[in-house]
């Protein structure tokens, strides 16, 4: 594979910002590509895509990273020719041939998919795929048509300058637009399912992320930040280099156990998060803060507390998952390739820290005054917690570094 | 800081550090000829010969507790009579669970000691083996009395008793040199000697497991490591003085003391109270998992154990508490505080303090 096209999302939607963007994310390509390629290539714009070429193949580990990179619609690995139909009949019937070879003996459905950019040039895409089709299944018996979703697909694209694309393989980006093309935002992050597709939605929006979680250690042992760090590491697959932030949370919690009814025992573990990561986010300079929260999934997460939580907070909250049924959520983190890390097992003091009976509809005025006190009693554990954290950093091929 | 983890390791203890040090600027092989090496051999034979005076049989140094044991079983595997191990005992005995046809299970009561009476019910003479830790590493249990153990031997005379003594060798609590058993095991770790040697009593000899220059009467090849044996013969001489009967009974004390007060903050189940050392108090806290009292103790600078050092980081079944009947649930409720010598009246009330801290931080969970 020596020319890879790369295909830009939503990015012709910001008109006048657009070319700025496309050098942002051009920066951002390079960098990937730099870490997986040691050999020269050219990353060009070619009528508002990308052409990657080199002299060397480039890996498969490099394909399979700039999938991640938000912003980038497909990625396809193509072999390039000139607009002549027996040279293309031939590359289709290479390309299939070698993708048969590796799979013998099984029997596959396809269909050839044709576009013609330059309508100057005198093949015609519909003439083109016919008789592509028609080479391929004269040569290979295991191949028969499907028009609706075939197994196979070859993609043919003619354009300027009498250049001819041809590929099997296309991969879907993530999509969106491009890191930092909407600010930055701090995403709190726990060891579930929600948070983690939280910060790939919001990346995918253009928000370039870093991360926070909260170690409720001594009720949780120090094994949560191990999975935490393996889910951070494939986070930032989706990001440009991140920091993840683990803030002791322990004695924060203690003392609102100690001091609070029961009944909002929760409620307050979040407000106190949300003092301390909007304080800290402040001081990064960043835009807003990302959670996973889904409406009314778990009592903390009613509209009322919710309101409580903005009105308390210094900066805008963005929930991406509110309107998101479970179901949702869970396809979403496979397909980022987080569903089996939030799976792994870990210590979690959830069913210690539950009240038996969480307040449902929070009493304002009640809340109001518990607030005020807690914001005297901990005022110097959340100034602590604004500073004593341990850090960790990322590169966006997911390995920590010392920094 | 409270360390009371002596069962996973005890300390260097400061003589024996000293000892060590000394001994490290010895040089040559003792089984060289010049003097530099007759100088060594002797040093090792008089630790021998106090090793010796300590135990049954014969002594030769291994490398720890696991090398003696499976040293041991090792030499009755090409035998093909029975072996009877303990489930749940350490692995250095229990894997070989695995690795022979002729493996059976030494039957328990749940309060930790050996089902005397089934066992003798189901004993043979079809035996070549019986390997066993005289006091389980966890529960601190003493598994057998000196009197079961002998009515065993006498009966069945052919039979190898090999006693696994890791925990309770140097504790001041049994003279080994009355058992008559066939093999045991110490280890120089668990009474504040170096990590990295241990040692085998023998009544005759056995198969090899590692050959060589033919170091320790032929039976365990290795240029031995003076340093290690000179640091774990001072480690008993202290602790033969250090855990006198006095001791012992103060420590009992100051155990049962902390088991009452715990008992009020805490509901508790004390199975293991009346059968084990001194030196450890294990028990169940009915409520919650003991991972989270760990936690908490060990973030006030207290070290304790949730089950054996070992096995405490994995979440799987905790095979020596399984073996007593007890169930999952009840295996994560289980905490183990082992004592050292320096543990007293004043350590003692540190401890009740910073536990009635931990309570208070606790209580309203529950
Ligand atoms: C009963 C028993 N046997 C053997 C050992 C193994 O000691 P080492 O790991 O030093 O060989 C231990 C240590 O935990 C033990 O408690």
């Amino acid at each position: 594979m020596k020319t890879i096209l790369i295909n830009v999302d939503e990015l012709w939607l910001r008109g006048r910002n657009r070319s700025h963007f496309f050098r942002v994310l051009k920066g951002q390509l390079d960098n990937r590509i730099k870490h997986f390629h040691q050999f020269k290539y050219s990353l060009k714009n070619e009528n508002q895509r990308f052409v990657l070429k080199s002299d060397h193949d480039f890996s498969r580990d490099l394909i399979e990273n700039i999938v991640h990179l938000p912003g980038l619609n497909s990625i396809l690995p193509v072999i390039e020719t000139t607009c002549e139909i027996d040279k293309i009949k031939d590359i289709s019937q290479q390309l299939m041939g070698d993708l048969l070879a590796r799979n013998p003996s099984q029997l596959f459905t396809f269909k050839v998919t044709t576009i013609r950019s330059d309508k100057r040039l005198p093949l015609e895409s519909m003439q083109v795929s016919k008789d592509v089709g028609g080479r391929l299944l004269s040569v290979f018996d295991k191949l028969s048509v499907q028009i609706k979703k075939p197994e196979l697909e070859v993609h043919i694209k003619l354009t300027f300058g009498n250049k001819c694309y041809i590929t099997l393989e296309k991969l879907e980006g993530v999509g969106g637009l491009p890191l930092k093309s909407s600010g930055e935002g701090l995403t709190l992050i726990s060891g579930g399912f929600d948070s983690p597709v939280a910060s790939v939605m919001m990346g995918a929006r253009g928000v370039d992320q870093s991360f926070i979680f909260f170690h409720a250690y001594p009720f949780v042992g120090n094994e949560v930040v191990e999975k935490i760090k393996k889910l951070v590491a494939q986070l930032a697959k989706f990001q440009s280099h991140c920091e993840l932030m683990i803030v002791p949370f322990g004695n924060i919690q203690k003392k609102i156990i100690a001091h609070c009814d029961p009944k909002y025992r929760t409620n307050l573990f979040r407000w106190a998060m949300i003092q301390v990561a909007c304080e800290i986010a402040r001081k990064k300079k960043k835009d807003c803060l990302i959670t996973g929260d889904s409406l009314g999934q778990v009592a903390s997460q009613v509209i009322q507390t919710l309101r409580l939580l903005d009105q308390s907070a210094s900066l805008p909250i963005v929930r991406p998952l509110i309107g998101m049924q479970k179901k949702e959520i869970i396809k979403k983190s496979h397909r980022f390739g987080l569903h089996d890390i939030s799976c792994l097992p870990h210590d979690d003091a959830c069913s210690l820290l539950a009240p038996k009976s969480p307040v449902i509809k929070p009493d304002f005025y009640l809340w109001a005054k518990t607030v005020e006190h807690l914001t005297d009693e901990l005022k110097e554990d959340l100034i602590k917690a604004t500073s004593s954290y341990q850090k960790y950093f990322f590169t966006p091929w997911g390995e920590e570094v010392e920094r | 800081m409270l360390y009371l983890d002596h069962a996973a390791s005890s300390p260097l203890l400061p003589g024996v550090k000293k000892s060590m040090i000394e001994a490290l600027d010895w040089s040559g092989n003792p089984a060289s000829s010049h003097m530099l090496g007759r100088e060594l051999k002797k040093k090792i034979e008089s630790a021998r010969t106090f090793f010796e005076s300590q135990g049954p049989g014969k002594f030769i140094f291994t490398s720890s507790a696991t090398e003696s044991n499976n040293t041991i079983i090792n030499s009755h595997l090409l035998n093909e009579k029975k072996i009877w191990l303990a489930k749940g005992d350490h692995p250095s005995l229990s894997k070989y669970i695995d690795h022979h046809n002729f493996i059976k299970e030494i039957p328990f009561l749940s309060d930790g000691r050996v089902n005397f009476d089934q066992w003798m019910r189901e004993l043979n003479t079809d035996v070549g083996l019986i390997a066993l830790s005289h006091v389980d590493g966890q529960t601190g249990v003493v598994t057998m009395t000196e009197e079961q153990i002998h009515i065993i031997k006498e009966k069945f005379p052919h039979i190898w008793f090999h006693l696994d003594a890791s925990q309770s060798f140097g504790k001041g609590i049994f003279e080994y040199q009355k058992f008559k058993v066939d093999s045991i095991t110490i280890c120089s770790h668990k009474i504040g000697g170096p990590i990295g040697i241990g040692g085998l009593y023998y009544q005759s000899s056995f198969k090899p497991l590692l050959l060589g220059g033919g170091h320790e009467y032929g039976l365990r090849s290795s240029t031995p490591s003076v340093f290690l044996i000179e640091g774990f013969v001072t480690a008993l001489k202290e602790v033969n003085i250090i855990w006198s009967s006095e001791k012992l009974k103060e420590l009992k004390e100051l155990k049962d003391d902390y088991l009452i007060f715990l008992k009020q903050e805490l509901p508790l189940s004390l199975p293991f109270q009346d059968y084990s050392l001194p030196q450890i108090c294990s028990f169940f806290i009915d409520i919650l998992t003991s991972d989270i009292f760990l936690r908490f103790f060990e973030e006030k600078e207290i070290y304790l154990s949730s089950s054996a050092a070992c096995s405490s980081k994995n979440k799987k079944e905790n095979p020596a508490l399984a073996q007593l009947g007890y169930d999952k649930k009840k295996q994560q409720q289980f905490l183990r505080m082992s004592f050292g010598t320096e543990f007293d009246r004043s350590a003692l009330n540190e401890l009740k303090l910073k536990t009635h801290q931990i309570c208070e931080e606790i209580k309203p969970l529950l």
